[in-house]
């Protein structure tokens, strides 16, 4: 009797913690889909794509700059992140300690703190050189990728720690020279690694604010601060339904994730077999 | 052997990027915040502290770090003392149901954090689910005032950080081994002592890395507080941005950035610290 009293109570604090994790996403994409709008407690619901139909040219425009930069951002990033990684795990040098923690600093510095400093960075590029970094997509791709890069590190760091260097010492046994070793040997077998810190880092870009927030022009706005403008002004449903499409977005990366490297290995849960 | 200068090309490739992307621009803000201000957008040439003193003799500024502060804290404790039976559950459950609710924790994090301030906006508002669930059910007399002030902050900022500080949790309670709860169960331990006099303190540093987590992500953000705050919840990450795009004051503003920079440091010092005292036990 108190077990069974005692289970019912871990159930029930366990369903709403779920229902907390859930409820705001879910209630976006419900919201979305109702012809007579967003209040849906007072006027009842009506399902239609009515929204979806017309939603404004804006929204698509700010997409494809978030795709542009998330994309080319996190494709700079990923061979500098490899070459970081390999200096973390085999380098031996003094100050090392240091550096990693220097390659890994924008996993937990205030981003808006990186947001200025790259306004204030290209500011003083354009008066030494003349080149205007912040009226184009590359202000924000550079800034993305010198931030981002660090999830790339982080998960490639974790890949190459768990290579089996035997590998690599039967590789060269047989022959083969040292980049031949990396780009054939090494690399393949960390695949996993390098594909989950690679889409931490679209990721990581293609949601930022506080960084962009300084960088962005009227033709270069990402989705994240182009919705956060419009809500500004009004919370209305092609507001929802725009930001459900990112949801299905998001689910669809997810599901890219769990097909590729594995939900868990992905947050860094590889070891727990929950 | 390996001669240290194996990885020499890649030590090179990895500095040159960190320097170009990263280490410049903070340096330049550091350098900024200790100039002189003549104009709007202007950066003077003389050299000054002035920034940092006009800073801490700010009253204003003073009630926005006591804000974030009393912000970060209530929300990491929030986080830590929500996800701890969660955390347990999904590592000492057999149920076949941990594996869906370990992915709905973590589908947050792959989503928009405008969306999910939008989604707390429209849950939490005057017409919205929650407050209409409280008054139908007779909880409640009128709606509260949920959006656009500091419990709505707190809320949105908790669902923010959650995912971040149940994994951390997971990882800290799969250390403890079942059968030292087991044993102590089996001494005559009943279920509330076997917590409170082994699993608690065994996992003590994982909640400590998971407290000092959140509080450093709440001190430090910036999106969520915005949306969810309306403007009436001021954060230090505000000011920043205020002096950058509002005032155009940039050395005041790269001031406030530097004081954000210290505090999310220490904190970051700190979590390593408790981390490694964890693992030298």
């Amino acid at each position: 009797m108190r077990a069974a009293l005692h289970r019912g109570l871990v159930w029930v604090l366990l369903l709403l913690t779920v229902l907390f994790v859930c409820v705001p996403i879910v209630f976006v994409v419900v919201t979305s889909f109702n012809e007579k709008g967003i209040y849906l407690i007072r006027t009842g619901y009506q399902l239609s794509l009515h929204w979806y139909e017309s939603l404004p040219k804006a929204f698509f425009s700010s997409f494809k700059v978030s795709l542009v930069v998330a994309t080319a951002s996190s494709a700079i990033a990923l061979v500098p992140g490899i070459m970081a990684a390999f200096v973390i795990v085999r380098g031996q040098f003094p100050g090392k300690a240091m550096l990693t923690n220097l390659f890994l600093s924008p996993l937990i510095l205030p981003l808006i703190v990186l947001g200025v400093s790259y306004y204030r960075y290209f500011l003083v590029v354009y008066d030494a050189a003349g080149v205007s970094l912040l009226d184009s997509y590359w202000g924000l791709i550079l800034a993305h990728a010198g931030f981002t890069w660090a999830y790339v590190v982080r998960a490639v760091v974790a890949g190459l720690e768990n290579f089996d260097l035997h590998l690599e010492e039967a590789a060269a046994d047989l022959g083969a020279g040292r980049l031949y070793t990396t780009l054939r040997v090494t690399l393949p077998s960390i695949r996993p690694s390098i594909v989950a810190g690679t889409i931490f880092a679209f990721m990581i870009s293609f949601d930022d604010v506080p960084v962009s927030l300084f960088l962005y022009s009227t033709r270069t706005t990402p989705l994240p601060i182009e919705l956060m403008n419009y809500m500004s002004d009004n919370i209305d449903p092609y507001l929802t339904a725009m930001s459900s499409l990112t949801v299905f977005f998001s689910i669809a990366l997810m599901v890219v994730v769990e097909r590729t490297v594995g939900l868990r290995r992905f947050v860094g849960l590889r070891e727990i077999s929950a | 052997m390996e001669s240290p200068a194996r990885y020499g090309t890649s030590l090179i490739a990895a500095v040159c990027f960190c320097g170009l992307l990263f280490l410049i621009p903070l340096a330049i803000t550091f350098l900024t915040s200790f100039h002189n201000s003549p104009a709007m957008g202007v950066v003077g040439p003389e050299w000054t502290f002035a920034n940092y003193t006009r800073l801490f003799r700010d009253d204003y500024f003073a009630g926005v770090l006591l804000t974030t502060l009393r912000l970060g804290v209530v929300t990491a404790a929030v986080a830590t003392i929500v996800a701890y039976p969660l955390a347990y559950f999904i590592v000492r459950s057999s149920s076949r149901w941990v594996k869906v609710i370990l992915a709905l924790i973590i589908a947050p994090m792959f989503i928009s954090s405008v969306v999910r301030a939008l989604g707390w906006i429209l849950v939490l508002g005057e017409f919205g689910p929650f407050n209409f669930a409280l008054t139908s059910l007779g909880l409640l007399r009128e709606p509260l005032k949920l959006t656009y002030n500091f419990t709505g902050v707190v809320i949105a900022v908790v669902h923010w950080v959650f995912p971040f500080v149940v994994l951390i949790l997971v990882a800290a309670i799969h250390g403890v081994k079942p059968v030292l709860e087991e044993v102590a169960q089996d001494l005559g331990a009943g279920i509330w002592q076997t917590f409170m006099r082994v699993t608690l303190p065994l996992t003590f540093p994982g909640i400590v890395s998971a407290f000092l987590l959140a509080l450093s992500a709440t001190v430090s953000g910036y999106t969520t507080m915005i949306l969810m705050g309306g403007g009436k919840v001021r954060v230090a990450s505000m000011v920043v941005a205020d002096y950058f795009r509002g005032v155009l004051d940039y050395p005041a503003g790269a001031a406030v950035a530097m004081v954000l920079l210290a505090a999310t440091l220490a904190l970051a010092v700190l979590g390593n610290a408790t981390a490694r005292r964890a693992s030298l036990r």
